[in-house]
């Protein structure tokens, strides 16, 4: 069985918005492997919204995807794959707002059940005991009772647990999570994220975790992809991205973000916004903003470049952040 | 010294449900305490926020202390003078707010000069040839240009929205400035300015900010000081190092090790606070924290812990904040 | 590979994941004459062609709309008569032509003052709220629950045949819409924070009202309001095609379809063309109303 489990490579997706057709991913190339923890951080505009829901295919009508995704089903090697044939065979998906992304008009029980009984051929009974199952995996209580209620009876917290155990219900390789804790209060993302970490180890489950949060990632994965103006800028383990930035964009992020520790340093923001798909600029998209900002970068092309072991960047002059 | 603005046994009630059905019923009207008996000070100058989770009733406190809702009990005190419901025009002036969403925070049909000028114009801050010129310098103290006086908001991005909420507030010159979850809604590195600017504002202009929000890392950030709240009551209250540092509160303390920081990886399945928070219309007897807490015994159902604690530290409510070989958990 | 993926989520509304861009489209530095839609161009076009032949009636039409001509009734299209004669020998172009001073303005009344009136109550309702909106809600309810037709003809009844009891019951009964509308839209406004910002900046209640909310909860009634002429004017040719709308002689196009029915077979544009006539009309306003609900988009 290869460890190997997704392969994206230069996935490109254009949206129509407004009559007007868009490119907000550019060319994102990236690996997993089975049970490990990526994340994909970024800002509004950077694309990280798109990449996730590319890879099940879930886009605006209209949309087009380009590039080569690659998944590993069952014991196989990664191949190409349809969104039908995956979603709920091996991928899952789990959405940031627990108060849309479930059915008002079905009961809990049934949601759970859904999955198993269309996928796996499930009787009414054994769906249920396996919705309960699910949900005792995920830490609801009382989920026999539970089991019966309706979403809105739900806090938000156990929305999300349910939203998380119906993406388990299908036994998947990878959940695809975007935002998951973001509408959510620190101590119920704090319950959350401990058990998608739970769930990993046991299941030996891959995650791909989209969010805004740098704390978060940090806290939650093995990898780190940073994604700015439709394109992964950098990658590579947590700690190390996040200690030791190899592109200028993650610097800068790293020093807007107050964090826990230190209270003392200003907080140094970026100037100006995330820029408009309609006005990206040529060369590397970071250039306008950037403190390092060299005119060969006007021209550069984008490329993601091994700089060491497991690290890539996009930034063509990374010795500039050496000094600081 | 008697403090700045003073809160003292502040109770904000939202009666629930409908009332005629109620009075058919013949029951009482469900009444929900958001905010229960909460007190508490700031000083000239100072930074205080208030946090807590989504719900705590930290932002109802905000409106009550800028008027925009009516307290069922309890006293706001600004430099000694009581603040009623009806506040007159000078008066009101001196608190003013920031609010969370850029999207609904400006009047989409005027642009930003009319809705600086507005203000400027009616409270008669400047005399009428002058009001140009004073919202083109209200401009340059948040950091925008000029020529966006003439934009209309939906050409702005939220961060260029919320310095617009923020000239807006400052055009009437107050001395509170109570910002609202006002960072929450933005990019991060869009919200570092804009805490920076508060910070630069609160020196230049000599204001008091009042910061709410559910965000301890930025929090910790920007204030002097925090007040901790938890379903409508404060848990605790105390200078922000030393709160952080050393929290008394089970409650904080759960706060602060749920709070994800830089470096510390996340521990799988264990998490700092479980279950959720009661219902709030239906609190638990004594401490409504009981049902939650690791320290929970006999007396935090039956006594009702006070906001208490030695003087120059953080006062916490609860029986064991101050007991021997607490230790952070 | 290269994927046309299945449609998921309306068009036309932002994709997920772009939310938060700031549009940095170049400004639109046309002229404000070229940056009109085409639409928008040839509904007020052709309403101006009406209006102008309303206005200038009297030196246009070749004859004396009200003069009877028994010996030359029902007579074909010829080069004296354009469109032929009626039934009572009038010419039918100059009726045609001056029936648009009574439409034009009675259809526009009919549905603007409604608005005014429905905005009005709709808005006070929701700002002020309690027994104000008590009130209105209710009568507004009993409107609607009554029928409308019965209602306009106890009406006439009441107040004689005529323009202005037309316009008076168009406007009892049609206020109800435009309040509904206008009611749930301040409703929604009143919660947002621009209006707390100002409630906290201690202005005055009206003045909220007025610079605040109101500019921001016209615009659905607005939109609306185009289409509403329309169905005022059609309304009127039905009342008048009954007899209950403006009384004879006086041209009205409405009146002269009822009169050409009797020949439509012989004589079948005396009642066609001032159909025709309105439904250029209502082409005009819909063309209209159309590139307003475009241009709110936006």
């Amino acid at each position: 069985m290869s460890k190997r489990l997704l392969e994206i490579a230069d996935l490109e997706v254009t949206v129509q918005r407004r009559g007007r057709e868009i490119t907000p991913v550019d060319g994102v190339s990236l690996t997993l492997d089975r049970g490990e923890i990526l994340g994909i951080a970024g800002e509004s505009g950077s694309g990280k919204t798109l990449t996730l829901r590319s890879i099940l295919g879930m886009l605006p009508h209209g949309s087009r995807i380009r590039g080569d995704l690659r998944f590993a089903l069952a014991d196989d090697p990664p191949a190409p794959f349809s969104p039908d044939a995956v979603h709920g065979h091996g991928i899952s998906i789990i959405f940031q707002e627990p108060m849309t992304a479930l059915n008002p008009t079905m009961r809990i029980g049934d949601l759970i059940a859904e999955g198993p009984r269309i996928h796996k051929g499930l009787d009414k009974a054994e769906g249920r005991a396996r919705a309960i199952e699910l949900m005792k995996l995920v830490g609801i209580p009382n989920p026999e009772r539970r089991s019966k209620m309706w979403p809105h009876q739900l806090s938000g917290g156990l929305r999300q647990r349910v939203m998380i155990a119906t993406a388990l219900s299908t036994e998947p390789k990878l959940v695809l999570c975007d935002e998951p804790t973001t509408a959510l209060d620190v101590s119920v993302q704090d319950q959350i994220l401990g058990l998608l970490q739970d769930l990993r180890n046991r299941l030996d489950m891959a995650i791909i975790f989209v969010s805004h949060d740098i704390a978060v990632l940090g806290e939650l994965c093995d990898r780190l992809a940073i994604m700015y103006a439709g394109q992964i800028v950098e990658i590579g383990p947590t700690d190390d991205v996040i200690a030791d930035p190899k592109h200028p964009y993650t610097a800068a992020l790293m020093s807007s973000v107050p964090s826990f520790q230190k209270s003392e340093d200003d907080l140094v923001g970026i100037p100006g916004h995330p820029p408009d798909p309609e006005s990206f600029a040529p060369g590397c998209r970071f250039a306008p903003r950037c403190a390092f900002a060299q005119p060969d970068c006007r021209t550069a092309h984008y490329d993601l470049v091994e700089v060491s072991a497991m690290r890539a960047t996009s930034c063509i002059h990374p010795e500039a952040l050496s000094p600081s | 010294m008697t403090a700045f603005l003073d809160v003292q046994n502040l109770t904000v009630e939202f009666p629930m449900g409908s009332a005629i059905a109620a009075r058919l019923r013949r029951e009482p009207q469900p009444i929900l305490k958001a905010v229960d008996s909460v007190s508490f000070s700031v000083e000239r100058g100072e930074s205080v926020g208030i946090v807590g989770e989504s719900g705590c009733g930290k932002s109802t406190i905000a409106k009550a202390i800028v008027g925009l809702v009516r307290p069922a009990s309890g006293t706001i005190e600004l430099d000694g003078t009581p603040l009623t419901g009806s506040r007159s025009r000078a008066t009101q002036r001196k608190i003013q707010m920031v609010f969370q969403d850029p999207g609904s925070s400006l009047n989409p049909s005027l642009t930003v000069e009319r809705t600086l000028a507005e203000l400027l114009t009616i409270h008669r801050i400047v005399p009428k040839e002058q009001v140009p010129e004073r919202c083109g310098e209200l401009m340059d103290l948040v950091e925008l240009p000029r020529s966006m006086l003439e934009a209309y908001p939906k050409r702005l991005s939220g961060g260029q929205r919320q310095r617009v909420g923020i000239a807006r507030a400052l055009a009437l010159e107050p001395e509170i400035l109570i910002a609202d979850e006002a960072v929450a809604a933005l990019d991060v590195s869009v919200q570092a300015p804009i805490l920076n600017l508060c910070n630069t504002l609160r020196r230049e202009l000599g204001l008091t900010l009042l910061f709410i929000s559910h965000d301890l890392a930025v929090v910790r950030h920007i204030s002097d000081r925090v007040v901790v709240v938890y379903l409508g009551t404060v848990v605790e209250d105390g200078a922000t190092e030393q709160v952080f540092n050393d929290p008394r509160h089970p409650y904080t303390r759960a706060l602060i090790a749920a709070a994800p920081k830089f470096g510390v990886k996340k521990q799988p399945g264990k998490s700092a606070l479980t279950g959720e928070p009661p219902n709030a219309l239906d609190l638990p007897s004594g401490c409504r924290f009981r049902t939650r807490c690791p320290l929970a015994a006999e007396i935090c159902s039956q006594v009702e812990p006070v906001l208490s604690g030695p003087p120059d530290a953080n006062r916490a409510a609860c029986h064991f904040a101050w007991e021997e070989s607490e230790s952070k958990t | 590979m290269s994927t046309l993926l299945p449609p998921m989520g309306p068009p036309g509304i932002e994709p997920p994941g772009t939310e938060g861009l700031v549009r940095e489209a170049p400004l639109d530095t046309r002229s404000r004459w070229r940056r009109t839609p085409t639409k928008a161009k040839i509904g007020v076009g052709i309403l101006l062609i009406y209006v102008l032949l309303a206005i200038f009636a009297p030196l246009i039409a070749p004859y004396d709309p009200l003069e009877i001509d028994p010996g030359n009734r029902l007579a074909a299209p010829t080069s004296d008569h354009v469109l032929g004669t009626d039934e009572l020998g009038r010419d039918v172009l100059s009726r045609m032509i001056t029936a648009a001073r009574v439409d034009l303005p009675l259809g526009f009344l009919g549905a603007f003052l409604p608005f005014l009136l429905g905005v009005t109550l709709g808005a006070l309702a929701g700002f002020y709220g309690r027994w104000v909106d008590s009130v209105v809600m209710r009568v507004s309810d009993v409107m609607q629950a009554f029928p409308s037709y019965i209602l306009i003809i106890a009406l006439v009844f009441v107040l004689g045949q005529g323009a202005r009891s037309i316009i008076v019951a168009f406007t009892i009964l049609g206020w109800v819409a435009y309040a509904r509308l206008v009611r749930s839209e301040v409703l929604r406004v009143r919660g947002l924070d621009y209006v707390q910002a100002v409630r906290v900046a201690g202005l005055s209640r009206l003045r909220i009202l007025r610079v605040h909310v109101l500019p921001n909860v016209v615009s659905q009634a607005l939109v609306f309001l185009p289409s509403d002429i329309v169905f005022a004017t059609l309304a009127l040719a039905s009342f008048s095609f009954l007899g209950l709308g403006i009384p004879p002689p006086t041209p009205e196009w409405g009146a002269m379809i009822a009169e050409g029915q009797p020949f439509i077979r012989t004589n079948w544009w005396l009642a066609t063309i001032p159909g025709l006539v309105i439904v250029g009309l209502g082409l005009a306003y819909s063309l209209i109303g159309e590139a307003a609900e475009e241009a709110l988009q936006k």
